[in-house]
């Protein structure tokens, strides 16, 4: 049996620590409070993993309710993003209790819906939705009215032309992501990368490095100004329409994306990428570049078209962004290659990651793939039972990895703001715009 | 209230919603919103007016990329079929890159339609059920260049109106007249307007118009003996071409906003620079009061610092998400309407509310004059056109209950006069009811101090 240690607090009235004129000995007392509140919790952890393998129903139990409370987790509502916040704090606990209350057979319970799931334009469905009656025999539904099926229908074709709309947009802006090839080609448009640099950039590896990581991307170095000075725009006009030969004298294939890294003081800060011919216009500020060679462990990048994980973008913003990347990578990867790029938002901060995976058995005391992630675990559940077999995924970063934030998006090249970045926006810090 | 918007990937949507409605919070009530037309990504919308078609009021007029008109009823739900939906079609030349630059409708009738090709389509008789609709078109000569605003003189005459002002990139502001000559419509290029004087520095301020607004002015005086002119220097000579007078607000994409009088130069009486990034949208607020007869500056200072004689207010919007309202008066923006992150690509001033939609996929609507927020509304699509259709909130008229039978009897019944009681006594019997009941209010408890009672100091 663990001692109980008087928990203690920090207020004035209340602690010794306040009272205790000497600074030795005041700092003794602190150090003896902490250690024993330390070895309290200690102790606490070891019983209850005892208790737990002894019962594992409680572990489960408590996976359930105790739900870590991380900013992602309470993100605010937010009518931008289609049906429910994934993984949200109080849907989880919401439907923890509801599980709790339909386990008790004898109070019935009204079925209820969290707010959070509540779709905002199918009033029509909640009307239809017959609430659960207390009779033992259930009622047979009521006739619709016309002009609850009126109402229905149309809900119906909202829902169907917002999805439309949607994939219309996405296809405007990025003409690499059309889901029926142009008339006047067969194939679909495959992305080509102009890279270039900041005017007066002297760093190029990092350029390089960009190159090996976006297949089909050519590292042309900026001009120096006088001679071959040229404005983005100039660019961007001169990579969507080029004129001249192939070395073997075809003509030129247009690029379909711009990207400008931006240095200072000979690190990485910056990317700008332009989607060519019409826009729109991303910008980027970029943090931690990390270069694969100060990774370490890292791989060697192959040539094969990567995997693309983009993850968590849910605002009509976020799926813009998503869909900026989606169209910078062939739409056909190399799965031989076993690369993957990953691009993950957390908090509006977009984390990019390559690495090769490879399958291989499970070592001896290796836990199973997918634990921890059965539904209401805590990593959120992704609806595996949590024991997926003998097998195990190995990773090997092969870099380079960086984190972006976008600051704005203009339409067209560089030519008129659609969305920009102000402080005002991380004031609520539950609130994302990703 | 009742909206109408375009957005880029061609659907109009129409949206009923009431003051105080912010989808944005999750306790809010919802607005309704009806989405017409099938999403189409070369079709664009890009104007919209609200007309009278066929003796119906609240008919919308729809201008999308490619150079289609549509007039459609938004009373009809969309799940009948499109023919149903459109009442009129009118299709203008050019390919499918056709971009409008002006879809309007005149007071007196006329709906029209311009392409950045300078091609004007004149629609007019729609109003009544018995006529057939009558077109008049005019090429206006565009030298090589496009148009990018369009503005149309309320008056008309045998289907056309008075005058039309065009302008473009590098192609500064002109007027057409329209005359009738044996029956045929003649246009002529009246007035142009000249470019403001180069800077300090010598280099010439560059012209690219993006609105054009006529303003009310009415005929020019006869004019005065040459001794007689007020001020000095050639600004108030009258230009000699011009048969009508006119005034315009025009707004650029290098962020001016300038005003002509035809009566006293081609060049600006009054010009100004609201921000650095192009002007979108311009309207005249509805609650100016524009005295058509009165000058509008005093032709003594020059543009660049000189005030109008009238309070001007204009709404407008640029490229960097700035909506707000300014005054020719002061020279000075009167204020902003807060609260879009991107930029207002169209907006509306009708009656007392001011509304915008834009790349923040939000219909954001405006007290005009107070600047507050009325209602905000998702509509999920970036917004390219707004009309008004209803400024009114509909009020719920609420039956009053029947009196019970009970009540009615107390109500039959004669009340008793004070001096049928005698006594002397000032109140007689009867219902005492509002004499003898003290309405109390509870008092307010003022609300505590944030940070609790004072802390005790240790030092």
């Amino acid at each position: 049996m663990a001692r109980t240690v008087k928990k203690t607090t920090t207020s004035q009235n209340s602690s010794r620590t306040f009272n205790i004129p000497n600074k030795l000995h005041r700092q003794s007392h602190n150090v003896r409070i902490k250690s024993a509140l330390a070895s309290q919790k200690r102790s606490e952890r070891f019983e209850r993993k005892k208790a737990e393998a002894r019962d594992p129903s409680l572990r489960e139990k408590r996976i359930k309710t105790n739900i870590p409370a991380t900013i992602e987790r309470k993100r605010v509502w937010d009518e931008r993003v289609e049906g429910a916040i994934p993984g949200r704090r109080e849907t989880a606990i919401e439907a923890a209790a509801a599980e709790a209350a339909a386990s008790s057979p004898p109070k019935k319970q009204k079925k209820k819906r969290s707010s959070d799931d509540m779709d905002t334009d199918s009033d029509a469905d909640s009307e239809s939705e017959s609430e659960e009656e207390d009779d033992e025999k259930p009622k047979e539904p009521e006739p619709e009215t016309p002009e609850q099926i009126e109402a229905r229908l149309l809900a119906a074709r909202e829902k169907e032309q917002a999805a439309k709309a949607d994939s219309e947009e996405t296809q405007a802006l990025f003409p690499t992501l059309l889901t029926t090839p142009a008339a006047e080609k067969t194939s679909y448009p495959v992305p080509r990368i102009l890279i270039t640099t900041s005017r007066n950039c002297h760093v190029h590896q990092p350029a390089e490095d960009l190159t090996m990581l976006f297949p089909n991307a050519t590292y042309i170095p900026r001009g120096r100004p006088g001679t071959h000075a040229h404005s983005i725009k100039e660019i961007c006009t001169y990579a969507a329409t080029p004129t001249t030969t192939d070395a073997d004298g075809s003509p030129r294939e247009p690029y379909t994306h711009v990207l400008v890294a931006n240095e200072d003081r000979k690190i990485l800060n910056a990317l700008t990428i332009i989607v060519l011919p019409a826009g729109p216009t991303f910008h980027f500020s970029l943090t931690n570049y990390t270069p694969a060679k100060h990774i370490r462990g890292h791989g060697n990048p192959t040539s094969h078209i990567p995997e693309l994980i983009l993850n968590n973008f849910l605002t009509p913003l976020g799926r813009v962004t998503a869909s900026l990347f989606q169209s910078m990578f062939p739409r056909q990867p190399e799965i031989r290659g076993r690369q993957v790029v990953t691009l993950h938002n957390q908090r509006d901060f977009i984390f990019l990651r390559r690495h090769r995976y490879v399958f291989r058995d499970r070592r001896e005391g290796e836990k199973p793939v997918g634990y921890g992630l059965e539904d209401g675990g805590k990593d959120g559940g992704n609806g595996s039972n949590g024991m997926e077999g003998d097998v195990k995924v190995g990773l090997q970063e092969l870099g380079p990895r960086f984190t972006l934030k976008l600051r704005r998006v203009e339409r067209g090249v560089k030519d008129g703001v659609e969305w920009e970045w102000k402080g005002g926006m991380d004031k609520d810090r539950k609130k994302f715009q990703l | 209230m009742k909206f109408a918007i375009g957005d880029d990937v061609g659907q109009v949507k129409v949206i009923t919603t009431t003051r105080g409605i912010d989808t944005s919070v999750q306790t809010s009530a919802r607005a309704k919103i009806v989405s017409f037309l099938e999403p189409n990504r070369n079709a664009a919308i890009q104007a919209m007016q609200v007309l009278r078609f066929r003796g119906r009021d609240g008919i919308i007029a729809v201008a999308s990329k490619g150079g289609l008109i549509r007039l459609l009823d938004p009373t009809v739900l969309p799940l009948a079929p499109e023919s149903d939906q459109i009442l009129h079609t009118h299709q203008l030349p050019g390919g499918t890159d056709t971009n409008i630059i002006g879809l309007g409708h005149t007071s007196s009738g006329i709906l029209y339609a311009a392409t950045s090709t300078g091609h004007i389509a004149f629609l007019t008789q729609f109003a009544d059920a018995s006529s057939t609709i009558a077109v008049a078109t005019h090429d206006f000569p565009g030298g090589g260049s496009d148009f990018s605003a369009v503005g149309v003189h309320a008056e008309q005459h045998d289907g056309v109106p008075k005058a039309v002002a065009l302008g473009g990139k590098d192609r500064d502001v002109e007027i057409w007249e329209s005359s009738v000559v044996e029956g045929k419509v003649m246009w002529r290029s009246v007035w142009k307007a000249k470019n403001v004087k180069p800077t300090k520095l010598g280099l010439e301020v560059p012209v690219w118009v993006s609105n054009i607004i006529f303003l009310p002015c009415s005929p020019p005086p006869p004019p005065p003996p040459a001794a007689a002119v007020p001020g000095k220097g050639r600004r108030h000579a009258p230009a000699p071409t011009t048969t009508g007078a006119y005034r315009l607000a025009v707004s650029t994409h290098h962020s001016h906003l300038r005003l002509y009088d035809t009566t006293v130069s081609r060049r600006p009486v009054f010009t100004t620079t609201l921000s650095r990034t192009p002007i979108l949208t311009l309207h005249l607020h509805p609650s100016t009061p524009t005295n058509a007869a009165a000058p509008l500056t005093s032709g003594k200072e020059a543009p660049e610092t000189t005030n109008t004689l009238q309070e001007l207010h204009f709404v407008y919007s640029d490229k960097n998400g700035y909506f707000g309202l300014y005054s020719t008066a002061t020279r000075r923006p009167l204020g902003i309407y807060k609260g879009c992150t991107g930029a207002v690509l169209a907006s509306a001033a009708v009656g007392e509310l001011v509304a915008g939609v834009g790349f923040d996929r939000y219909l954001w609507v405006y007290e005009g004059a107070e600047r507050g927020v009325v209602s905000r509304v998702y509509v999920k699509t970036k917004g390219t056109a707004v009309v008004v259709l209803d400024g009114e909130d509909e009020v719920v008229v609420v039956e009053g209950k029947k009196k019970d039978e009970e009540a009615e009897v107390w109500d039959e019944l004669e009340e008793v006069g004070d001096g049928e009681l005698g006594g002397g006594r000032k109140m007689g019997e009867g219902d005492y009811t509002e004499a003898l009941v003290t309405i109390k209010r509870k008092k307010m408890s003022r609300p505590r101090a944030p940070g609790g009672d004072k802390k005790r100091r240790i030092v």
